[in-house]
């Protein structure tokens, strides 16, 4: 359960950060329109819409606060830490109640089969419960300041992955491990 | 390196807390309400660890330092914050500082850490000592930190020191 719930909280980082980036974009993009920008978030609704746990940040995805939250992706020797930052503490609360129910949907994929929710999560959260059937340590909670999953291994090849995961996910949202 | 890196900065975090908690004792009553802050920068002193915190501790940045500690199944989980950005460069070289103390520390032995560390501090090199892995990583706005083990009579060892640090700090 706990591992599905970091897949979520995952995902949702990830989601956060995608959006956050094309919706940021007008920083360094200031040509970006209105309008490409509606275009933009329709398109990531209609993605996320498409995955069982993902589909949870949908109807947050209409607040200002979705948009802002915070990421960062940390390499550790035997692992990956995961934190997502309310940047507004004014909507923590909204917050932590879409993780919970994000959180609820991964305990609902967790009943499916492995093929069930293949077809039902997108790939990111594949590769999260990919990682926890092999045997990783997951585990995620809520923060003062938002959510925080900690991933780790004993195993090498396990660590590689994770590794490699936490490039994507800084790679997608626009951030670096360096601080 | 790394394990003594995580001391180190564990070390930091507890001794940082009790003197942030000392020293605004006004506002929280902590463990040693009674300390002031000089008596509180003689005590750090006497730990090789937490000496390293002493420069910093006139700061502006320093008394806004803050701590969350999560247990996790295998461990536990240490997050620091400083609360005053334009104190990130000096946090930064404080978590240096220990770092580097923290790699001669390792060297030691348990009579050496005995001597020389304070309680606090003598709890983390038990759980170094103890084959705990931990790792500490510097954060946006502070560290994160942690100590895993995956033998069960380690991890009760680390959900101690746990409880140990949350009280001290008010965390409860």
């Amino acid at each position: 359960m706990k591992k599905l719930r970091l897949a979520l909280i995952l995902g949702l980082g990830l989601i956060a950060l995608a959006s956050l980036l094309a919706w940021a974009a007008e920083g360094e993009k200031p040509q970006m329109t209105k309008e490409k920008m509606a275009e933009k978030k329709m398109q990531m609704k209609a993605e996320f819409s498409k995955c069982h746990v993902c589909k949870s940040m949908v109807p947050y995805m209409e607040t200002e606060w979705w948009w802002s939250t915070g990421h960062e992706v940390l390499d550790l020797k035997n692992g990956v830490v995961v934190m997502h930052l309310a940047t507004d503490k004014k909507y923590l609360g909204d917050f932590h109640k879409m993780c919970s129910a994000m959180e609820m949907a991964i305990g609902e994929v967790k009943t499916m089969t492995e093929k069930e929710a293949q077809g039902k999560m997108c790939q990111h959260c594949q590769d999260m419960a990919s990682l926890g059937r092999s045997g990783a340590n997951m585990e995620s909670f809520l923060t003062q300041s938002g959510s925080l999953m900690v991933m780790t291994s004993d195993k090498p090849e396990n660590i590689q992955k994770m590794h490699d995961l936490a490039v994507r996910m800084r790679q997608m949202l626009g951030i670096s491990q360096s601080n | 390196m790394r394990r003594l890196r995580t001391v180190t900065l564990l070390a930091l975090s507890a001794a940082t807390v009790l003197a942030l908690l000392a020293w605004a004792g006004e506002e929280k009553k902590a463990d040693h309400p009674q300390m002031t802050p000089a008596q509180m920068k003689e005590m750090f002193s006497k730990c090789y660890m937490c000496k390293n915190m002493v420069p910093y501790m006139d700061k502006a940045w320093y008394p806004t330092l803050s701590w969350e500690i999560y247990n996790l199944k295998n461990g536990m989980i240490m997050i620091e914050h400083v609360g005053d950005k334009s104190g990130m460069a000096e946090y930064k070289t404080l978590f240096a500082s220990f770092e580097k103390a923290g790699n001669e520390v390792r060297k030691w032995s348990e009579a050496d850490a005995k001597k020389q560390l304070c309680e606090h501090c003598q709890g983390m090199f038990s759980l170094m000592k103890a084959g705990a892995v931990d790792d500490w990583v510097l954060t946006k706005d502070g560290s994160v930190g942690f100590f895993v083990s995956d033998k069960p009579e380690t991890v009760k060892m680390i959900h101690a020191q746990a409880d140990n640090m949350r009280q001290m700090m008010g965390l409860e």
